[in-house]
Parts: C-alpha cells; structure tokens; sequence
C-alpha cells in the first residue's frame, strides 16, 4: 500500500490556532473555551478576522492543545465541572514547566561513565 | 436481552441521589481507570462503571431504566413495546425492530442520540420520531513516536500504521529537522472518518527522544560530559570533542577547574523555528568539565605525583577549613517584632 505524505502543525508556541478550532479538537464547545478564558485559565493571543465580515475570532497559542485535549478527557471521564477543568489547566501547566525544569537540570548534571565515553 | 443493574455496579441504592451516583460513579473511575489500576479487569470494570453512570446520571434515561424494574444480573428480558417500536423506527429505518442483537448500553446510547436528533429537529423524542442524522467527527489517534537525537537532529520520514476499522492506513509523516523533547505534531484530518458530514479526526503525535549515549538535552541544547586529565585541567590542551555532526577540536584554557562549562556556541540540535534572519537557528553544545584520574598508577608517574605533592601549596579545602563553624551569610528578609 503507497504511504500518503502528510502536513502536520506544531503543536507549541510558533503556531496559533483559533477558538473554534481549538475547541474541535479538545472536544468542548466555544462558549466552554470562552469560561475557561474568564477564569484566566487560558490566556488568547489576539483575534483574528474571520471570513464573516466585521467578525473576529479570538486566537489561541497552539501549545494549549495537547493539555485542553488531556483535561477534557479527564473532564469526561470524573464528569468535572468546568471550573475544576480550569484549575486543573493552571496545575498541569505547573507540571510541565516544573518538568521541563527538571529536564534542564538533569541535562546539566554529570552523567560519569566508567571510563571515557562508552562505545 | 440481558438486564444489568446498574445501581448494584455503582454501589448505590436504588432511589440514591445524584450526588450518591456521582461520588460512587467517580469513586470506581479512580479505583479502576486503565492508567491508574493494575487491576486484570480493570478496564472491564472501568467500561461497566462509565455505562452506568452515563444511564443513570441522565433524569429521562434514569426514567426509562427505572422503568424495567428491579431484576437479577443478566437476566433474559424484554424491554416495553413502546420501546421497540420507537427504537425501531428511529434506528432500523422501520417500526417493530427485534432487540436480539443489541444490550441495554446500545439501547440507552441510542435514547441519547435520539433525543439530540429530536432536539436537532425541534422535536422532543423518546428513542427517536424522526431521528436526524447528527454530524459526527472521525475518531482522534494519539501516538507517541520515539527517534534518535541524530533523526531530531536531521530530519526523517516516519511511517506509521493505523487500525481504520477492519483494515490498516500507511502514513507517512515528514519529521522535520529540529524536533524537541516533548514536542506534539498535530495531523489535521488524518484520524477516523467522519459521519453524516462531520469532519475526520486528526492524528496527534507526541516525539520522545531516546537516551542517547553521549549527549543530554535541554531544549535545542546539548551537554555532554568532558573527561580531563588534571594535568591537562592545569596546563590547557586541545581535546577532540564529539557533535552531532562531525568531531571538532576544542581549547581547554589552562586552570580549567572541574564543574566548569564550556560552549561551543552553535553545535547543538537544528532549532526549526527561523530567527528574525529567517534562518533556522541551531542550539549549543555545553561541555560539562570533570576531571579523572588513572585508577592504577605506574611508578614513574607516582614518583611525579608525589613530588607535586611536596611541592604545591594549593588546598582546595582551603574555604572549608575557614568557614567550617560559620553560618552561611544570607541576606536577611522577613519581619521582626519587638
């Protein structure tokens, strides 16, 4: 079977996504996303026009997928009200940056092989 | 079809609240979810717990279930002719469709998507009326792809295999030079097919990098651990250094002391963002210094050892014997009262 070439988006800070696009994919409604926002739980970027005239769209960092798509999972599974989704976006975006500071201090700390490198 | 108690699988009684429900509900999805439980039935448990829960949290659906009464586990029952009927014409395009071949979940399932067809249409509906089709979106894959820092470092094609129903998809997906740690690709409309003319689902990919031997990375940076020798820490040398390109030569500076780093700016992973240049970037290359030792000595180096040893005054415990007894100097905060 011919493997299909594909176009993919980074899902991290280079790319944006826009509200009803983010909310396609974590599966939660605009009016959902938008209560998330009023409980600055998820900070927009600016808006962007959309093909309505006159009509803007609020636009999204697009690193907020991965967790949005986690915590709506959770949200379905304990059946969570919203606020507690929102709390539980601003705990989980601690763990990841307390992570990656993990990451960089273990990167910096030595690591001693035996003798030299290994092979 | 078989009856299943629900109230007996969440524990609660039969005219319990929902907040009973909720909490019991919750409880066993703790106790049994498939990334927490080790349990062998787990996600059996998990699965029955959710359906319950899904039937009994929902007033009209509670309704209806309440409806067949109080029967034993699995036993063989037939639900209400009202049921048949409307479940028939709304899910086997005709009245009077037989239940043999579907369990009470699909039967309640089926209420829901009736009912939001029925909202759909400006109807109120039991199991269906005129059910409309509801667009619904193509299952999302999520996957987690693990490759070398060298494939991070240049790029590569990824060919992944997907389960589609009875049969499997080949994708192939272009990895990019300067992929990070953790870093999530999304692949927009690649996942499940739609229905009814909802969209298809997208494929989410989630890049690990493998441990490598040599080099640790931080970002689109590196460290790796450089090895001296301390007489070449004392005097300087030029050390031949591994990148993930070719190996290049570095020059420890003299009194070069061990913890130290040192950069070799521009030497580390491909960055994939472009600067303001509109060149892709590149990261560093950190040197951690540590300083070894033969662990067995012959003689004629021994005799230059402890000749050094006579000869020098250097005590690199020097700050310890001095401050042993003293408190760290800190800068003081907080309040006092008198």
């Amino acid at each position: 079977m011919a493997a299909q070439q594909l176009e993919w988006m980074w899902l991290d800070a280079t790319e944006t996504v826009t509200l009803s696009e983010l909310a396609r994919c974590c599966g939660m409604s605009t009016m959902e996303l938008d209560e998330l926002v009023d409980y600055k739980a998820l900070p927009p970027m600016a808006s962007e026009p959309t093909q309505l005239p006159l009509m803007f769209e609020r636009v999204f960092s697009a690193e907020w997928v991965t967790p949005l798509r986690k915590v709506s999972q959770l949200r379905q599974t304990y059946d969570l009200d919203l606020f507690t989704v929102a709390m539980l976006l601003n705990h989980m975006s601690r763990i990841e940056e307390l992570e990656r500071q993990v990451r960089t201090l273990e990167a910096q700390l030595a690591h001693l092989p035996k003798h030299g490198y290994p092979d | 079809m078989k009856y299943k108690d629900y109230y007996a699988v969440l524990g609660v009684p039969r005219d319990a609240d929902l907040d009973q429900i909720k909490k019991a509900y919750r409880k066993l999805a703790r106790q049994f979810h498939p990334d927490v439980s080790k349990e062998p039935n787990a996600e059996a448990q998990f699965k029955e717990a959710g359906e319950a829960y899904a039937t009994l949290k929902d007033a009209e659906k509670r309704a209806a279930y309440d409806q067949l009464g109080k029967r034993a586990e699995g036993q063989e029952f037939s639900p209400p002719p009202q049921w048949q009927q409307d479940f028939g014409g709304a899910n086997r395009g005709g009245a009077g469709a037989s239940f043999d071949d579907i369990d009470l979940a699909d039967l309640f399932a089926a209420m829901g998507r009736a009912r939001a067809g029925g909202q759909a249409s400006g109807q109120g509906a039991h199991f269906g009326g005129e059910r409309q089709e509801m667009p619904m979106q193509g299952r999302d894959y999520e996957n987690t792809v693990s490759i070398s820092l060298e494939d991070a470092h240049h790029g590569r094609n990824l060919n992944l295999q997907l389960a589609d129903g009875n049969s499997t998809r080949s994708l192939e997906v272009t990895i990019p030079p300067g992929v990070r740690e953790g870093q999530k690709l999304r692949l927009r409309g690649k996942g499940g097919k739609g229905y009814n003319g909802g969209a298809d689902g997208d494929i989410y990919l989630h890049i690990v990098l493998l441990p490598h031997a040599v080099f640790r990375t931080d970002g689109y940076d590196l460290y790796f651990d450089l090895l001296l020798t301390p007489w070449e820490a004392a005097l300087g040398a030029e050390v031949q250094v591994p990148t993930l390109d070719d190996p290049v030569l570095l020059t420890v500076p003299a009194g070069t002391r061990a913890g130290r780093k040192l950069r070799l700016r521009g030497r580390g992973l491909t960055n994939a963002t472009k600067g303001a240049d509109g060149v892709k970037g590149r990261g560093d290359l950190y040197a951690l210094i540590r300083i070894d030792i033969p662990a067995t000595l012959s003689e004629r180096e021994r005799e230059l050892y402890q000749e050094l040893a006579k000869l020098s005054t250097f005590n690199p415990r020097a700050h310890v014997a001095t401050n042993a007894h003293k408190p760290k100097q800190e800068k003081a905060h907080g309040s006092t009262t008198t």
